[in-house]
């Protein structure tokens, strides 16, 4: 009979309690035969053969009770369930029948094993192509060459497609008026992709709100919608009209989310940023004031407050407030300016990583 | 891989069979059109359609009623689920995979290096009866030989950079399954005189499997550069995975599997190409692209968009003595469209021309979420009561109601919208893609010697948009000057007389072709008893 690779259908299942039956049948009727009282050899040759065709019956059945995994190689497991049932008559039965039980009552004893041997660590250099890499203004120049290969051209634009607009976006407006249509077009949308994925988190956020009714929730979309607005004229991503248009939106919503919470510094603080991008010198200077009543931390306030004072034409204290910024490494612009301002005191070291304490 | 129920014309063969991928007669748009002005413009003709298209659930009802001279259409999509073959252990011809590799040599090394004109079409057409089913390379064989898996194991360990195999593995898959697919519409489509496919791509390449298959003609337009605009979205999908670690990622090459992509696009363009007897291109920059990809210089040539000018002249006495003050986008609201630029330039010219008036009129049902982004931007600028979307309209009731046509488009061929009004008496400020300078300012000195039919500005500069728009609006002399100019401009140049006048040469000629041939075989035929004639066509 062939043998069935899963038993678990309905036919399997009968053909399991025939096999069964059968092999039990023929299991007694041999013990059966041990019964009678003579020792003759044909009587033993009858219960070696019943014993036998039992066995043989029963290890089938058992055969296919077994997990998938234990049933290859399929004759020596066969062979072996006969041996076991064959030798130590209805004793083996029992102890396969309970182990199987077991197997199928115990929890599984074993997990699985949490380590995993690692493939010894090596710098991984999978057909990395030398020499295919830009340096330095590299990008910048190639881009700008109108001479250069399109191809090369093209790569250079992939090369600066992750990097934030803040400091590509008016590379990639210069090239939207690119003789050649391929790099308007990714230049395009570049720029375009980087808005929309803005735009559309302004618009989830703006439905949010609309829906919002607790004041915690109404206070952080509104806050939250203010700073992507911010991000939009952060990141460089809009011009003319359209950054008075999202200047606007940042003072509405942070004004409705400063109606709910009026001493949240951050909010405070964003409207520093606008008040001062509008030149608007007195509303920064309020914003600025409420902010540190809020105990927003003064070092990243200093570089705003520097600016405002520069913008009330406040000279003097500017240079003060250099002093205070001298221990503030980090930014190569600020110490360029903090050079200008202050060229008496010794160059603070430019850090372009946080230090390992504060990080 | 039936056809569509909604159309039902069915024809034992036709005369010109086209080859559409994802536009007429499901699609609306500047191709659509062309293709319906076409078929209308030769009734004497006798045309087949195949359409080719993504999933059957991406088209809605077809946007145009067919033409009665459109005898037989039939619609496929590539990537509908269908059948899969049987799966049948198998070891593979050795030879056939030979063969294959050799077409794929050939499409690896760059255009006109060492692989002389025709060698593609050669392999090609060698390959074609094996793709058959049950035959060495059918599709099964492709899925499941031990050959093809040692194949892609192979290509895999000699060119690709991207670590992962997994990705190499169901990426080639699935980007050669259509190959099959069409290689079975093309056995039984019904049989052409002469193909005329619109465009490369999946619909280029099954023109070039029919012309290799049948030995008939295959015209080739294009509207836009297709293997451009798909490198153009590959090179930003985001559905392409880049498995390469930090240490192995250099910014300035693409990930492997996004460049197979753009190479594979790139193979499809350059056998159609080479396989193509005709080549037309809108404009003087696209043929040279065409070149470039790999087409023959002396296949090609350019014929110029041409509009129904008595139709649109005849709008020009219902316009108002004044040029009313509407700026007006025709197009479908889609992000090639830049629909945002014309919303934004609105905002300035309604600050500085307050009675002035924006009409978006073009369907909005292709990318809803664009279309919602523009409404949101529009009434975000608080322009709702200077902004109309208008929905898709008859351009004819619009024209004499504008004062000028504005593209703002980041891409285009030779855009009908600007003849349309150049002829209907509306000058117009468009973006500098595409033919529109050429349609502005003229082409040669003769051309340009009719003036400027309007301005030229950059891609997303709402600001320089809305200061030309104003400029030319408020200045009433510059405004007719620009309209005479359009006038004169569409007159001598971009008639629809002109253009098809071009297409019945290139039509008669593939069709005299064609029957050349069907001559030859006849006469080989009737010369040899022993050999039936249609033993000639299959190869």
């Amino acid at each position: 009979m062939p043998m069935p690779a899963i038993p678990c259908s309905d036919w399997c299942v009968a053909v399991l309690y025939k096999l069964l039956f059968l092999g039990l049948s023929f299991e007694f009727s041999a013990i059966g035969l041990l019964f009678v009282g003579s020792h003759s050899a044909a009587l033993i040759g009858s219960y070696l053969l019943l014993h036998a065709l039992g066995c043989a019956l029963l290890a089938l059945v058992l055969m296919l009770l077994l997990p998938a995994r234990y049933r290859l190689p399929r004759r020596w497991v066969l062979l072996y369930l006969f041996a076991f049932n064959f030798f130590m008559p209805l004793v083996g039965l029992v102890c396969v029948t309970g182990g199987l039980l077991l197997g199928f009552w115990l929890p599984r004893s074993f997990s699985k094993d949490p380590f995993e041997t690692a493939d010894q660590l090596r710098f991984t250099t999978h057909r990395n192509h030398e020499g295919t890499g830009f340096r330095g203004g590299q990008v910048r120049a190639q881009l700008g060459n109108n001479q250069t290969p399109l191809d090369q051209r093209l790569k250079a634009l992939v090369a600066v497609q992750d990097t934030p607009a803040r400091a590509t976006g008016s590379l990639l407006r210069t090239l939207l008026a690119d003789p050649a249509d391929d790099m308007r077009l990714l230049a395009y949308g570049i720029l375009d992709g980087k808005e929309k994925q803005i735009s559309h988190r302004i618009l989830e956020s703006r439905r949010r709100l609309e829906q919002a009714e607790q004041p915690a929730d109404l206070f952080r979309l509104n806050k939250l919608v203010a700073e992507l607005y911010w991000e939009l004229i952060y990141q460089d991503l809009v011009q003319g009209d359209m950054r008075s248009f999202s200047a606007g939106q940042v003072r509405k919503y942070a004004v409705q989310a400063l109606q709910l919470r009026a001493d949240d510094a951050g909010v405070w603080f964003l409207l520093t940023r606008l008040e001062l991008f509008s030149g608007e010198i007195d509303a920064a200077e309020r914003a600025l004031a409420e902010a540190r009543k809020g105990n927003f931390a003064r070092e990243r306030l200093l570089p705003y407050l520097a600016e405002l004072r520069f913008l009330q034409r406040r000279y003097e204290e500017v240079r003060v407030l250099f002093d205070e910024l001298a221990d503030q490494p980090g930014v190569p612009a600020l110490a360029q300016s903090r050079r200008y301002w202050r060229p008496e005191l010794p160059a603070a070291p430019i850090l372009l990583l946080p230090k390992g304490g504060r990080a | 891989m039936k056809p569509d129920a909604t159309i039902n014309r069915r024809a034992a063969d036709c005369d010109v069979m086209l080859l559409l991928e994802g536009t007429f007669p499901y699609v609306s748009g500047g191709v659509s059109s062309w293709v319906n002005q076409i078929i209308r413009g030769f009734p004497q003709i006798r045309f087949g359609i195949c359409f080719i298209g993504s999933r059957r659930d991406d088209y809605g009802d077809p946007k145009y009623a067919l033409p009665d001279n459109v005898v037989h259409f039939e619609a496929h999509y590539l990537h509908e689920r269908h059948a899969a073959p049987l799966v049948l252990p198998q070891g593979g011809d050795v030879g056939a995979y030979a063969q294959m590799d050799e077409l794929h040599q050939q499409l690896r090394a760059p255009v006109r290096a060492d692989v002389p004109q025709g060698a593609i079409s050669a392999s090609l057409h060698a390959l074609l009866p094996l793709m058959q089913d049950g035959g060495a390379l059918d599709e099964g064989s492709f899925l499941y030989s031990q050959l093809s898996w040692q194949s892609i194991a192979e290509n895999y360990r000699a060119h690709c950079t991207d670590p992962s195999f997994v990705d190499y593995f169901w990426t080639v898959r699935i980007m050669h399954t259509p190959v099959w697919t069409l290689a079975r519409v093309a056995r039984k489509l019904i049989p052409a005189r002469a193909y005329h496919s619109v465009s490369t791509g999946y619909a280029g390449f099954l023109g070039a499997l029919l012309t290799q298959q049948t030995g008939r003609p295959l015209m080739l337009s294009e509207h836009g550069i297709y293997t451009k605009e798909r490198k153009i979205d590959l090179f930003q999908s985001e559905w392409i995975h880049d498995n390469r670690g930090v240490f192995e990622k250099d910014a300035s090459q693409l990930s492997y599997f996004r460049d197979l992509w753009i190479r594979f696009f790139e193979a499809l363009g350059r056998m159609c190409y080479e396989a193509a007897d005709d080549i037309v291109a809108l404009y003087d920059t696209n043929r040279l692209r065409q070149i470039n990809d790999g087409a023959l210089a002396e296949r090609t040539r350019n014929i110029p968009n041409g509009i129904d000018l008595p139709r649109f002249a005849a709008l020009r006495a219902l316009r108002p003595a004044t040029p009313p003050p509407v700026l007006c986008l025709i197009g479908r609201v889609v992000p090639i469209k830049d629909v945002k630029t014309f919303i934004r330039a609105m905002r300035t010219v309604v600050n500085l021309m307050p009675e002035a008036e924006g009409w978006i009129a073009g369907p909005e049902d292709e990318d809803s979420e664009y279309a919602e982004e523009c409404h949101s931007i529009a009434e975000g600028l608080d322009l709702q009561d200077k902004i109309r979307f208008l929905g898709f309209q008859k351009v004819d009731a619009l024209m004499p109601q504008i004062g000028l046509v504005v593209l703002s488009s980041i891409s285009e061929a030779l855009p009908l919208v600007l003849l349309e009004g150049f002829a209907a008496g509306v000058p117009a400020v468009a973006t500098d893609v595409g033919s529109c300078r050429q349609l502005i300012h003229g082409l040669d000195p003769d051309d340009q010697a009719l003036g400027a039919a309007g301005a030229i500005v950059g891609i997303a500069e709402p600001q320089a948009l809305a200061h030309a728009a104003v400029a030319l609006l408020n200045d009433a002399p510059r405004w007719h000057a620009a309209q005479a100019a359009g006038i004169a401009r569409v007159e001598r140049y971009y008639t629809q007389d002109l253009m098809f006048a071009e297409y019945r040469r290139l039509y008669d000629k593939s069709l005299q072709q064609a029957d050349k041939q069907a001559d030859a075989v006849a006469t080989r035929a009737a010369s040899c008893p022993m050999r039936p004639p249609s033993a000639e066509q299959s190869h």
